[in-house]
C-alpha cells in the first residue's frame, strides 16, 4: 500500500493477503445469518419450504451456477495471464468475468420479475396472510439472493477498477496482489452462490 | 518494508505539502488517526452524558418533569447508541490501540494505514447518521432495536439501525488492521511471548471485531429489510420469530462486552507491573486468558435472554458457559494481585494501583452482592429477578468497569511529564468513580 504522503509506502504481499482473507471471513459471517435462519425455519416448516421451493426455476439456477463457476475460471486465468505479463489477454479475461457477472444479474432480474408478477414477494398478494412458512421461504430467498446480488455488483465494480489499473500499468507482472485480492473477492461471490443455490433450489 | 520520507519533528506538526486541516483529515499516520478518534469519541461521549443527565433530571420526580414521554424514549435510545457504539466499543481499541499498538511492537504504522483512515471516516459517517435521527425523527426502540417493536414503531428506526451498521464496518476494518499488524509487522525479536500484554488484549479484541460484528451487521440489515419489505423472519404474523432477532443480536453484543473490557484489562496488566516495580506475575497465563475470554465469551450470549423464554436446556447451557468465563477473568485478577503481593509499603502503590483496586472492587467484589454477571446473573433464576432492575447491571460493568479515564494519563509518553500522569490519573480516577458509582445506585 502506498500511503498518500509517501511516508508509509511498504509492500507486504503476505500481509495484504491476510487482510483480504480476514475480510472475506467477515463476508462469510454476513451470510451466516440468513443461512442460520433458513436452517431454523426449515426445521419448523419442512413441508411449506418444499412446496415453496418447487416454484423456483431450477433451470435458471443451474445456468447461473455454471455461469458463475466459469467466471471464476476466467478470473483465475486472468491472474495467471498477468503473472506471465500478458496484458491484453488479462484484460480480455477480466472482461469475460465482468460480462458473466452481468448476465447473472440479468437472469436474476427476470427470475425476480417473474416471481413478483405472480405476487410472490414479501407483502405480495400470493403470500399475504401466509403464516405457515411459505412467506418466510420467499422472505429469506429475496433477502439472501438480493444481498448476494449486491455482492456480485460490488465484485464487478472491483474487477472493472482492477482492469483499469492493469491498463494503466499500476497492476503488472511484478505487483499483482491487488488483482489477486480482486480475484479472491470474486471467488467469494461464487462460493456464496454455491451455498445459496442448493438450499433454495435443490433441497426439496 | 521500505520506508522513505520520515518526517522531521513531531507527528503533531503539519505534514509536508499540506495545510493544517488537510494534514489531519487526510493523514495516514496511526498516531494522528488515534488523536482524530480521541477528539471525535470525546465529543460524542459528552453528547451522551448530556442525554443521561437530562434523563436523570426527568426522573427526579414522578410524572413529566422537563420532557414528554416520547422525548424521553428518544433520548434513551440515542444515549444508548452513542455510549455503546460511538464510545465504549471504539474508545480503547481505536484511540489507544491505534496510537500504541505499532509503537509497542516496533512497527512504523499499522498494516493498512489508508484503511485505518477509512475506518475513521466510517465512524464519522455512522455518527453523523445517528445524529441525523435527531432532526429527522429520533428512534424510540432503545439501543438494542428489539423486534418486534423495532419493526413496527413509526419513528425513524431504519436510519438509526443503518447508522449502527456503518459503525460496524468501522470496527471490522480496525479489527482486520490490528490482526494483520500483529502477525506481520512485529519488529525482529518481538516474538509472541514478548508482546506487551496490552497488545495481547488488543489482538483478542480485534478477533472479536472480525468474528462477531458481521453477525450484528446482517441482523441489522434484516431489520431494515423487515421494515421496508416485510420479509417476515422476525414477524410472528408471517410465521417468523422475534426471539431469533435476540439471538443474532446477542451473538454480537455479548462478545462486544469483551471488546470493551479486554483492552481495559490489558491496560491494567501494563500499569500494575510498573507500580509494583517488578515483572508481571504470570505473563503467559494473562496472555492466554485474553484469548480465553474472547473464545468462551463468544458462547454465552443466551444469558442475556433468560427472561425472553427459551428451553431449560438452553438456560443450563448458557448459564454453565457463563460461569466458565469467570476462569480466565479470575486468572487475570489473581495475577495482578500476585504482582502486587511483594510490594513493600503502601506509599509505592500510587494512584494507578488504587484505581485498579477500584476496578477490582467494582467488577469482582461489590457486584456479587448486587448483580454480578458471573455469579448472580450467570445463574438463571436470580437473573430473572435482577434483570428487571433498571440500568444497574449494564452500567456497573460497562460504565464502571471500563477504565477509560484512568488510561489516558498513564499511557501519555514519558517526555510529556510525570505530573500529567500522576495528577491526570488521579483526577480521572476520582471523577470516574465519583460519577459512576453514586449515579447508578438504585
Amino acid at each position: 500500500m502506498n500511503g498518500t504522503t509517501g511516508a508509509h509506502s511498504h509492500r507486504d504481499y503476505t500481509g495484504s493477503k491476510i487482510g483480504m482473507w480476514l475480510f472475506l471471513f467477515t463476508e462469510f459471517f454476513l451470510f451466516f445469518g440468513p443461512i442460520l435462519l433458513y436452517t431454523i425455519f426449515r426445521f419448523r416448516y419442512p413441508q411449506a419450504f418444499i412446496e415453496a421451493s418447487r416454484a423456483l426455476d431450477t433451470g435458471v439456477g443451474v445456468f447461473n451456477t455454471v455461469l458463475l463457476l466459469t467466471s471464476s475460471l476466467t478470473m483465475a486465468l486472468a491472474i495467471t495471464a498477468m503473472q506471465k505479463n500478458k496484458k491484453g489477454l488479462t484484460l480480455i479475461l477480466l472482461g469475460a468475468t465482468v460480462s458473466a457477472g452481468a448476465v447473472f444479474l440479468v437472469n436474476k432480474y427476470f427470475e425476480w420479475g417473474a416471481k413478483i408478477s405472480h405476487g410472490i414477494y414479501p407483502g405480495g398478494e400470493a403470500l399475504a396472510g401466509n403464516a405457515d412458512g411459505g412467506a418466510i421461504f420467499y422472505g429469506l430467498y429475496f433477502f439472501a439472493t438480493g444481498l448476494h446480488g449486491i455482492h456480485v455488483l460490488a465484485g464487478m465494480v472491483i474487477i472493472i477498477v482492477a482492469a483499469l489499473m492493469v491498463h494503466e500499468g499500476k497492476i503488472n507482472s511484478k505487483d499483482f496482489v491487488k488483482l489477486e485480492n480482486s480475484g479472491l473477492y470474486w471467488h467469494l461471490v461464487d462460493v456464496i452462490w454455491i451455498y445459496l443455490f442448493p438450499i433454495f433450489y435443490l433441497i426439496r | 518494508m521500505a520506508h522513505e520520507g520520515i518526517r522531521e519533528g513531531s507527528y503533531l506538526s503539519a505534514e509536508p505539502g499540506r495545510g493544517w486541516l488537510s494534514s489531519w483529515l487526510l493523514t495516514t499516520d496511526h498516531k494522528r488517526i488515534g488523536i482524530l478518534y480521541l477528539c471525535s469519541i470525546l465529543l460524542f461521549f459528552s453528547v451522551g452524558v448530556i442525554f443521561s443527565f437530562l434523563m436523570r433530571l426527568e426522573l427526579i420526580s414522578t410524572g413529566p418533569t422537563i420532557m414528554a414521554a416520547d422525548t424521553y424514549n428518544s433520548f434513551f435510545t440515542l444515549h444508548g447508541v452513542i455510549m455503546l457504539f460511538l464510545f465504549l466499543i471504539p474508545v480503547v481499541p481505536a484511540v489507544f490501540g491505534n496510537f500504541l499498538l505499532p509503537i509497542m511492537i516496533g512497527a512504523r504504522d499499522v498494516a493498512f494505514p489508508r484503511i485505518n483512515l477509512l475506518s475513521w471516516y466510517f465512524y464519522m459517517a455512522g455518527a453523523a447518521l445517528a445524529m441525523a435521527t435527531l432532526i429527522i425523527g429520533p428512534a424510540d426502540t432503545g439501543w438494542t432495536f428489539y423486534a418486534p417493536y423495532s419493526l413496527r414503531t413509526g419513528s425513524s428506526a431504519s436510519l438509526a439501525v443503518f447508522a449502527v451498521f456503518v459503525l460496524g464496518l468501522s470496527s471490522i476494518l480496525t479489527g482486520i488492521n490490528f490482526v494483520t499488524t500483529v502477525h506481520r509487522l512485529r519488529a525482529p525479536g518481538m516474538t509472541w511471548f514478548r508482546l506487551p500484554l496490552f497488545v495481547w488484549a488488543l489482538y483478542a479484541t480485534a478477533w472479536i471485531f472480525i468474528i462477531a460484528t458481521p453477525i450484528l451487521g446482517v441482523n441489522l440489515l434484516l431489520v431494515i429489510a423487515e421494515r421496508l419489505f416485510g420479509i417476515g423472519v422476525f414477524d410472528p404474523a408471517r410465521g417468523g420469530d422475534p426471539i431469533l432477532y435476540q439471538h443474532l443480536f446477542w451473538i454480537y453484543s455479548h462478545p462486544a462486552v469483551y471488546i470493551m473490557v479486554l483492552p481495559a484489562m490489558g491496560a491494567i496488566s501494563e500499569i500494575v507491573p510498573v507500580f509494583a516495580r517488578r515483572v508481571i506475575f504470570g505473563y503467559k497465563a494473562i496472555a492466554y486468558s485474553s484469548i480465553g475470554i474472547a473464545a468462551v465469551g463468544s458462547l454465552v450470549w443466551g444469558h442475556h435472554m433468560f427472561v425472553s423464554g427459551f428451553s431449560y436446556t438452553a438456560a443450563v447451557y448458557f448459564s454453565l458457559f457463563t460461569f466458565f468465563v469467570a476462569i480466565p477473568s479470575a486468572i487475570k485478577v489473581y495475577n495482578w494481585v500476585g504482582s502486587l503481593y511483594t510490594v513493600q509499603g503502601l506509599d509505592s502503590y500510587g494512584h494507578p494501583v488504587l484505581l485498579r483496586a477500584g476496578f477490582h472492587i467494582s467488577f469482582f467484589h461489590r457486584r456479587p452482592v448486587r448483580a454480578h454477571p458471573r455469579r448472580a446473573i450467570g445463574q438463571c433464576p436470580p437473573a430473572r429477578h435482577l434483570l428487571c432492575r433498571g440500568p444497574l447491571p449494564l452500567h456497573k460493568v460497562r460504565g464502571g468497569g471500563l477504565r477509560f479515564f484512568r488510561g489516558p494519563p498513564l499511557l501519555v509518553p514519558e517526555d510529556i511529564g510525570q505530573n500529567v500522569q500522576q495528577e491526570g490519573s488521579q483526577l480521572g480516577a476520582s471523577s470516574a468513580r465519583g460519577y459512576s458509582w453514586p449515579r447508578f445506585l438504585p
